[in-house]
Order: C-alpha cells, then sequence, then structure tokens
C-alpha cells in the first residue's frame, strides 16, 4: 500500500515550497506597509476573565510583548511606542505584584525619545500604581523619586519621593542621604551623579549597571 | 491456479516502549490454496493466524516474503475487489443501521446502484438479520455484529473470503447456518479461507487445513489424509482382560463386563487368536481413526520439528 | 467517486454525532450575550458583537475541528472499522482525502451557521444593511480557512498518534499558529544553525498572521481582495501539504 507514496511525496514538497513563498510574501508586505501592531484586548477585566484563573501567566505574556515592543521599536528608530503604556498597563493590572513590569517599565516610558517613549507622567502613574499594590518594595520609590528628579525636574516631589521610601522597614540606607540631598542640591551634578552610582551600587542586572555607568561616564 | 499464494511471509513487531525488542509473530513459510477451496487455518491463541490474514488483507506489512491473490501481489488495490473479509471481533460505524452500512460498503466496493438494494435485503436474509435492518448498529448484539461481518464479507459477491473466527460469538443455530453458508459457497466456487479453534468445525467443512503454532507453520494437509487410518484397531469383549493379551494392548478400558482394548493393526489377528482360545466372546472390532483433533494436538505439542505434509 | 462515497458518510456521522451542534448553540448563545453588553456600553455595540462573535466563532470552530478531525479519523483506526474498509477497492489516500473533504464539509456548514448567527446578531444591533457586513463575512471566510488547516493537522496527526494526543497537538499549533510570525522574527533576529531551524520550524507552523482581521473589521475597516486571494492558495497550499503528509503517514502506518 505504499504505491500513492511518491506522488504524495512530489505533491507535499511542492505545497510546501509554495506556503513557504506565500508567507515569505506576507512578511515583506508587513515590513513594507508597516502596519502598527495592534492591542486586540483593552480591557484587564476581560483578560482577566478570558485568563480562567491564570492571570499571571497572561501578565508574564504581556510583559513579554510590552519588553519585545520596546526592543523592536527601540531598535528601529521609530521614536514613539504608542502601545507601551497600554501594554504595561494591562501587566500590571493583571499581576500588580509584577514589580519588574514598574521598574523597567518606569525606565522605557519615562526618557525623552528615542531612548524612551517621552512620558514621564505616565511612568509615575505607572509606579505609583506598583507602590500602592506594594508598600514594602523600597526600590518602587527611588524608581518614583528618579522619575521625578531627572525626567520632571520636580525636586520637592522627588525629594518626598526618597523620602518615603527610606521609612520603608529594609530600606537602602542612601535613600535617606539621597532625600537630603535632592531637597538641598536639587539641580546639581553632584546629585545626579549620586543617584546614578547608587543604582549602579544597588543594583545586580547588568544592563541597568552599563546604563548608569553611561550616564556616571556622561556627568564627568 | 493457486488462488492463495504465499511465498515465504514473515512478520516482525517491533514492541516496547522504544521498539527494540522484535516479535516474530510469523516466521517465513510457504502455502497455497487453490480455487474452490475451503481452507482451515488453525492453531492455538497467538499462534498468528490473525496475523497472516492481515498482512494477506493490506492492513500491516510483510517483514520478508511475499504472497499473491489471484495472481496479484497484496499490495495491488485492484486486488480487493475480489475479497471479503470478515474481521476478528468485527466492530462497524455504531451509528448507522445495519442497511446504511451494507449500502456504505456496497457504494465502496463500486456494485452498481441498480441491484444495490435487492442484493442487500439478499444477504441481510442470508445471515439471518433481516429483522433487525433498521436498527442502529449500536444497539446489536456480539453475535449480530459477527452476523453483519459475515453480510458484509459475502455482499459483493467476492471470489475469495478471509474469515477470521468466523464462528466466534455465533448461537449453536448461527454456528449450523454458517457451516451451511460456507457449504452454499464452496458449491458456488468460492475459495474460503478461514482460521477457527473449532476443530469439529474444520473437520465438517475444510477440504485442507494447516496448523500453525508459534508462528511457525506445523503441518498442511487434506483433512481426508489427516483424519485417515490411524493403523490400530479397538476390541471390544466381554469377561476379563487375559494376560496373554497384555502385551499386545496400547490402551485399555474397563467397564463393568465389557473391557475395550487397542492395538496396532498387525496385532489383530494373534489378538482374536488370544479371545478365541479363553473362549472371550468379542463384541466389536473397529479401525480406530485419527481425529483432526489428535492431528492438531501432536502438531502443536510436540516440540519435533515441524512435519510437512503435502496434499 | 470512492473519496466522495467516504465524504458523504463522514459527513453524516458529523451530523448524527450531536456534539456537533452544541457550539453552533453555543456561539449563538455567545452572541445574544455580546447583545446584551453592547446594550449595556454606549456607541460600541456593532464592535463590541463582531469582535466577541468572530472570536466565538474561531473558539468553537476550532474545538469542532479538533474534535471531528481526530474523533473520526483517529477513532477508525482504534476501533479498528477501518479493516472492513480497507480491504475493500479503496486506497489509502483516497480513505485520507475522503474524511478530508467531509470534514471540511462539516466545518464549512457549522461556520456557515454561526456565521449567519452573527449576521443576525448584526442586523439586530444595527438594522439595515451595511457594505460593511460583507467584511465581517469576509472575517468569518478567514477563520474557516483557519479552521481547515487546523482539521488538516487534526487528521495528520490522527494518522500516527492517539485521538487524545492528537487533539493536544492540532490545538497546540493552531495557538503556535497565532504567534508564528512573531516566534520567526525572534528566530530571525540571531544567527546560527538553532536559529535557521527554528526559522524553518515556523514555515512548517500554519501562519494565521494575516488571517486574523477581526479587529480591523469590527472598526468598519476594508479587507484588500489581494489578502483574500492570497490568504486563499495560501490556506489551500498548506491544507494539500499537511494532508499529502497525512497520507505518507498513513500509507506507511500499520493497522495493528
Ligand atoms: N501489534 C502487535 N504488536 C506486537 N505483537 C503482536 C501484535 N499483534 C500480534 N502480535 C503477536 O503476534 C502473535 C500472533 O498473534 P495473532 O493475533 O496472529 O494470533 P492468533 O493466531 O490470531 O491468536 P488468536 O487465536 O488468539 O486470535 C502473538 O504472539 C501476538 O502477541
Ligand atoms: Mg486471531
Amino acid at each position: 500500500m505504499r504505491r500513492g507514496s511518491v506522488g504524495a511525496g512530489l505533491l507535499l514538497a511542492a505545497c510546501l515550497a509554495l506556503s513557504v513563498a506565500l508567507v515569505r510574501r506576507t512578511d515583506e508586505q508587513r515590513a513594507a506597509t508597516a502596519r502598527d501592531e495592534v492591542l486586540y484586548l483593552h480591557s484587564p477585566a476581560l483578560l482577566r476573565r478570558l485568563s480562567l484563573g491564570h492571570e499571571g501567566l497572561v501578565a508574564d505574556l504581556y510583559w513579554t510583548r510590552a519588553v519585545q515592543y520596546f526592543g523592536m521599536r527601540h531598535h528601529a528608530r521609530k521614536g514613539t511606542f504608542p502601545l507601551l503604556d497600554p501594554l504595561l498597563e494591562i501587566a500590571t493590572a493583571l499581576d500588580p505584584k509584577l514589580t519588574v513590569a514598574y521598574q523597567f517599565g518606569a525606565s522605557f516610558l519615562s526618557p525623552p525619545p528615542p531612548d524612551g517613549a517621552g512620558q514621564p507622567e505616565k511612568a509615575i502613574e505607572l509606579v505609583e500604581f506598583g507602590i500602592r499594590h506594594n508598600p514594602e518594595k523600597w526600590r518602587l520609590f527611588y524608581n518614583l523619586g528618579f522619575i521625578y528628579y531627572l525626567e520632571m525636574k520636580d525636586y520637592a516631589r522627588a525629594s518626598e519621593a526618597f523620602g518615603r521610601g527610606a521609612k520603608v522597614p529594609g530600606a537602602h540606607p542612601f535613600l535617606r542621604v539621597l532625600a537630603a540631598q535632592t531637597a538641598e542640591h536639587a539641580g546639581e551634578v553632584e546629585t545626579a551623579r549620586l543617584l546614578w552610582e547608587t543604582t549602579l551600587e544597588s543594583s545586580t542586572d547588568p544592563l541597568v549597571r552599563e546604563n548608569a555607568r553611561t550616564h556616571l561616564r556622561g556627568l564627568q | 491456479m493457486p488462488v492463495i499464494e504465499i511465498l515465504g511471509l514473515e512478520k516482525t513487531y517491533a514492541t516496547g516502549l522504544f521498539r527494540k525488542q522484535r516479535k516474530h509473530a510469523l516466521h517465513a513459510f510457504t502455502l497455497e490454496v487453490y480455487e474452490g477451496e475451503v481452507f482451515g487455518f488453525l492453531g492455538p491463541n497467538g499462534a498468528g493466524k490473525t496475523t497472516t490474514i492481515k498482512l494477506l488483507m493490506g492492513l500491516v506489512f510483510p517483514s520478508a516474503g511475499s504472497a499473491r491473490i489471484l495472481g496479484l501481489s497484496i499490495g495491488d488495490p485492484r486486488v480487493h475487489a475480489y475479497l471479503g473479509f470478515l474481521p476478528e471481533q468485527p466492530y462497524f460505524y455504531d451509528h448507522l443501521t445495519a442497511r446504511e452500512l451494507l449500502e456504505y460498503y456496497a457504494q465502496l466496493s463500486g456494485m452498481e446502484a441498480k441491484g444495490r438494494a435487492r442484493r442487500i435485503c439478499e444477504v441481510l436474509q442470508r445471515v439471518g438479520l433481516d429483522g433487525s435492518a433498521e436498527t442502529a448498529l449500536r444497539k446489536f448484539s456480539k453475535g449480530m455484529l459477527q452476523r453483519v461481518g459475515l453480510a458484509q464479507a459475502i455482499l459483493h459477491n467476492p471470489r475469495v473470503l478471509f474469515l477470521d473466527e468466523p464462528m466466534s460469538g455465533l448461537d449453536p443455530l448461527g454456528r449450523r447456518e454458517l457451516r451451511l453458508l460456507i457449504e452454499e459457497l464452496k458449491a458456488e466456487g468460492k475459495t474460503v479461507f478461514f482460521s477457527t479453534h473449532l476443530l469439529a468445525d474444520a473437520e465438517a467443512l475444510c477440504d485442507r487445513v494447516a496448523v500453525l503454532h508459534a508462528g511457525r507453520l506445523r503441518g498442511v494437509g487434506a483433512v481426508c489424509d489427516l483424519i485417515g487410518d490411524a493403523g490400530r484397531v479397538e476390541l471390544v469383549w466381554r469377561g476379563r482382560n487375559p494376560v496373554a493379551m497384555r502385551p499386545l494392548l496400547l490402551e485399555t478400558h474397563i467397564s463393568g463386563e465389557l473391557v475395550r482394548g487397542v492395538v496396532p493393526e498387525a496385532a489383530q489377528e494373534e489378538a482374536m487368536k488370544i479371545l478365541r482360545c479363553a473362549s472371550l466372546p468379542l463384541v466389536s472390532l473397529t479401525p480406530v481413526r485419527t481425529s483432526l483433533e489428535e492431528y492438531y494436538l501432536r502438531q502443536t505439542q510436540s516440540e519435533a520439528p515441524p512435519q510437512e505434509v503435502r496434499a | 467517486m470512492t473519496v466522495l462515497t467516504i465524504a458523504r458518510s463522514t459527513f453524516r456521522e458529523a451530523a448524527r454525532d450531536r456534539v456537533l451542534y452544541s457550539p453552533a448553540v453555543f456561539a449563538v448563545l455567545m452572541t445574544g450575550a455580546a447583545i446584551l453588553v453592547g446594550q449595556v456600553s454606549i456607541g460600541i455595540e456593532r464592535q463590541v458583537v463582531i469582535n466577541l462573535g468572530l472570536a466565538a466563532v474561531t473558539f468553537f470552530g476550532v474545538i469542532v475541528a479538533i474534535l471531528v478531525g481526530t474523533g473520526l479519523v483517529a477513532k477508525e483506526i482504534q476501533k479498528r472499522t477501518l479493516y472492513t474498509v480497507l480491504s475493500r477497492p479503496v486506497e489509502r489516500w483516497q480513505f485520507v482525502a475522503g474524511k478530508f473533504v467531509g470534514l471540511a464539509g462539516t466545518l464549512a456548514i457549522n461556520g456557515g451557521l454561526m456565521g449567519l448567527g452573527l449576521l443576525a446578531a448584526l442586523r439586530y444591533v444595527s438594522p439595515g444593511f451595511s457594505g460593511a457586513d460583507a467584511w465581517v463575512l469576509v472575517a468569518v471566510y478567514f477563520i474557516l480557512l483557519q479552521l481547515l488547516m487546523v482539521c488538516g493537522l487534526a487528521l495528520l496527526f490522527s494518522t500516527f498518534s492517539s485521538p487524545l494526543l492528537a487533539g493536544v497537538f492540532s490545538f497546540a499549533l493552531f495557538v503556535l499558529g497565532n504567534f508564528a510570525q512573531e516566534l520567526r522574527d525572534v528566530a530571525q533576529s540571531g544567527a546560527g544553525w538553532v536559529h535557521r531551524l527554528m526559522v524553518g520550524a515556523t514555515y512548517l507552523m500554519p501562519n494565521f498572521s494575516a488571517f486574523n482581521v477581526a479587529a480591523g473589521v469590527a472598526h468598519g475597516e476594508s479587507i484588500a481582495s489581494l489578502l483574500i486571494l492570497h490568504n486563499s492558495i495560501y490556506a489551500v497550499t498548506y491544507t494539500g501539504m499537511v494532508l499529502c503528509a497525512a497520507v505518507l503517514a498513513f500509507e506507511w502506518r500499520e493497522l495493528q
């Protein structure tokens, strides 16, 4: 019963070749028209229901999508990131304990283009949401103060954020120093240096450390 | 012309989790079945009967060797137009009624639309299902399914029939009907190849039988030869068992007055003389014939090398 | 002829399996739910009905495609109903082709009914014919094409694994099909043979990225006729490829 095998094999090869060609064409067209990505579902509440009890997993997926979205557009030098905030919002709403999403999300959202989305207000909203759900994470206060200081140039709020963070049990002792420094020496190069040095010292993430090093080099 | 020619057919199954072990289901064997024969395929459980039939039907593929049916290789789809097949423990689409199932099979067999409905009624009647033609097969009993299986096997008037344990599941009446059916098929000139455990049926129906044991062909022969003269006679007499008789006897059985003894054919005269001398009255003298059962047991129990009997 | 006979019988079996109707009923219920949602929110009834309706058609369509695709084929192998079919003048490729045609017909009718239900719901929320309704039908057509591919996959997996495994495999590929493009993007960003192998694998998966037009259609966007042609050809070639693979697998399959 293996008489048809040769015919089936040939037809299979032909179909495979044609379908690969068609898929490549789709890919090319997509690159040419560069239609923006679409976010099909905007409502975290709906997504929560659709995730059938696995919000954590869906949140992780959306966080990954956010990272990829940012990475791809950043790489392509697009300059705008319209879906970044909604993606982050969904990810964090589904899983408010997803602290990486606040920390890195804020650093994607706040810097001006092309390094970030240039939406520091959105970043602040995001981190504030994170603080409400994770008041024990001193690092979120640190992120918040950072955005106020560097992107918004709102030194009073920055100092306040560092101050609130310093009260969190187990907080890094530098937060207290930062609170004072930002209040008294607002806008000085020394303060900025201190901020980046703290980042460099307190973080273990190689990307974050590299970024801090770059900024420190720039301040010299 | 042989209708079925099996030439060194062999089947090895790969078993085990990683398909590393090999299971020799069937060792190479050669067999011919001729036109118009009713051929019995005998052997204990696991002997390889079903495997052989599945190989012939192209459901599994031989590891070595080949086979031809009606001169066509078993891989040739044309051959299927002339075959009828009843699988072991048949199972059918149970959402269909018996009539719908047969209609479907008739179409698949390429039967003309014209005579189809009539032929289906005829076949249903022949297997005794005309009363249940419109019942869904889901509601059929085991024996009824077996009958449906028979119906679909003979539906398209095939030249060669392969029946895998056709008697199983049938009631005594059903068995008798099936025996009649097979005899009718033979009378119509069809070739019937069937496997069975029922030696009495094989003895009554078959022209020739083959005995398979543990995947090896142990013997093939015409039934009339196999169950022929055993070279022994049975004597029954009244009274006692004389001492002089004892060395001659192969078997003795005493019940009340009667003594039953079996002696070799060569010793028949001597035994009679002894009885006459002892003036013991002889009741009967009959030559012993081997039954198929004895032949079967000899082939399947002895560890002796397989015996080839050519018919 | 043989192929059509098998197709007709397959269709009949699916139709008699009442499991098949429940998803259609369910889809109608979903659409009913959409109408309720539409009444609660303002101004986006059409959008909600289209989005939810198309999602329901996809969801239930995929379930039916996989259930009938694996159920009818793997079951025939497992229950040995095939023995008496294949001992007739039926070639194995004819069996695969016939099964597929029957299943495709079942899916088309099932999907078509759901599509009609969706149109009816649309008529309910926005009376009067709108040209955009045609695009909704095209979206349903695209879903049907996806279902055919999934059904082909279910059939392929049925030829060499159990019904349950075949169902799991085909569902996994349906999900992957929606991510195939992203996966390829990720794979293409790297180098080396692992990445090349991954890119190759994404070509073997169904690529559904061009088929998901629900969001656009919900906003009343039109669909380029070139895309319709392109997707149709792709669905046919992909399904053809999968069916050839199924024929090959089945020709070599021993029915034990
Ligand atoms: N799919 C399979 N995989 C492995 N071994 C198998 C397979 N099918 C059959 N066998 C083995 O092949 C041998 C022959 O089996 P077969 O079914 O042909 O026996 P049989 O003569 O029909 O027995 P029965 O009288 O019980 O029906 C058995 O030992 C069986 O274990
Ligand atoms: Mg058997």
